[in-house]
């Protein structure tokens, strides 16, 4: 039986900041077959696109070359919308939770999807917000969420992981777990 | 003395990432002029990363995280505190709902041993001491076919470090720290061990050099190397009783 990953076909399209990126906008869902690759993926984007030029957008500026990496994509793309909105209710408490919490959600909907180093910013932006309750968010912990979402918009290697730990760390977001008293029983064994 | 000068021993830096306080910790060395030592990057690499990358080889020996916690738990007496910190660890990192799953918890521990243990403990240094010239600070993790290799330990005869230059340049004040501790009416095992490792040191300083390096003297060396307008920002109180009988001042962070 043929297998299919469901992908969005967007309305609206943008070019990213940085010039590697499409931003697809107001989609409908579709199906693309899993055994669909490279040129077929691009086919069927333009198949389902109906009148969208999209075939050269993709050929030109999206690195993208699978309907996973799409999916992960369009993801992040669903995490900086979420993040718009707790800024945009940031002064409600109630209205901050809920989509703070989407927020949350969204990143586990994400981890289910992802593959490889997408998996490790996954689960660094996951360690962020774990421990961090939305009526303790402040504005630059905000900052920090929106401005890492933005690098992992335009990539996700290393060098973006370490600066996303900076930034992290700058706003006092911390993506390492609390071991407490680790110091004191490094000091209590230290003969061993 | 000034304030705004901090050298960071390694209980602080290993607290400056885990400990419930680290927010205060790096909000206290804000904008202060900051230091630490390879000495200390050596301690914190063979305690802390170290662990990390033994727990990374059970993960990848076992089939589960529940599997190398049963196996932790089975280890021998003699390494009980081992078995305590790596618990603790590894009920940090792994998603305690699914211990059957280990995804999440060996992308953590490659992340804190690929880069952010590291970058954390340099993270609000300022200036770096290198007055022992410690060769293990030197050493990088490598990463082979999935696995890490750190060498954490040196024998005696096949160091590189200046220690034993060290320990003659300081002789007097290894000699005020010993006169001193000698006077205290009660010290504790570990202090008792020092004062056995500082007479030695004292004849032969190439002995300061291998095991009495990295586990009896750690609190005396960086005692001795911290520069004087320095303040030692530590957790560990056996800093008080060393500094006294030398120009240093601890400051225990509370």
């Amino acid at each position: 039986m043929e297998e299919f990953a469901s992908g969005k076909k967007h309305d609206k399209i943008s070019i990213d900041e940085s010039g590697r990126y499409i931003i697809y906008e107001k989609y409908i869902e579709f199906r693309v077959p899993m055994s669909a690759t490279g040129q077929k993926v691009e086919k069927s984007f333009q198949e389902i696109s109906e009148g969208v030029q999209l075939t050269n957008v993709v050929r030109d500026f999206n690195p993208i070359t699978s309907p996973g990496e799409l999916r992960f994509f369009s993801g992040i793309l669903e995490l900086q919308n979420i993040i718009e909105k707790v800024k945009e209710n940031f002064d409600d408490i109630v209205d901050r939770q809920q989509f703070f919490f989407e927020f949350k959600g969204k990143l586990n909907d994400l981890w289910k999807i992802s593959k490889g180093r997408e998996k490790e910013a996954v689960v660094l932006m996951e360690d962020a917000v774990k421990d961090l309750r939305s009526e303790r968010l402040t504005k630059k912990k905000l900052k920090a969420l929106e401005r890492a979402i933005k690098i992992l918009r335009t990539k996700i290697d290393k060098e973006a992981l370490v600066e996303i730990d900076k930034i992290f760390l700058d706003a006092r977001i911390f993506t390492i777990p609390v071991i407490d008293k680790l110091s004191e029983m490094y000091e209590m064994y230290e003969d061993e | 003395m000034k304030m705004n000068k901090l050298f960071l021993d390694t209980t602080i830096q290993i607290d400056k990432i885990f400990a419930y306080e680290r927010e205060k910790i790096l909000d206290y060395i804000e904008n202060k002029e900051t230091a630490t030592s390879t000495y200390v990057l050596m301690e914190f690499n063979r305690r802390i990363l170290k662990d990390c990358r033994y727990i990374h080889e059970l993960l990848k020996e076992e089939e589960t995280v529940g599997d190398v916690i049963r196996r932790i738990n089975k280890l021998p007496k003699k390494w009980e505190g081992k078995k305590n910190i790596c618990i603790s660890i590894l009920a940090a990192i792994s998603d305690t709902g699914d211990l059957e799953n280990k995804d999440r918890t060996v992308i953590r521990l490659k992340r804190f041993i690929d880069r952010q243990l590291k970058k954390q403990f340099f993270y609000g240094i300022i200036n770096i001491v290198d007055e022992t010239k410690c060769d293990l600070a030197r050493e990088s993790v490598v990463e082979k076919n999935d696995r890490y290799f750190l060498k954490t330990t040196c024998k005696q005869g096949e160091m590189k470090c200046e220690l034993e230059n060290f320990v003659e340049r300081n002789k007097n004040e290894f000699e005020d720290i010993l006169n001193g501790l000698k006077l205290e009416e009660t010290l504790d095992e570990r202090l008792e061990n020092a004062c056995n490792s500082l007479e030695e040191i004292l004849n032969e300083h190439e002995k300061a050099m291998g095991k009495n390096c990295n586990k009896i003297l750690g609190d005396c060396i960086i005692s001795i190397e911290t520069p004087k307008n320095h303040k030692i920002l530590t957790t560990d109180h056996h800093y008080e009783l060393i500094c006294k009988h030398i120009d240093r001042d601890p400051l225990l962070f509370q």
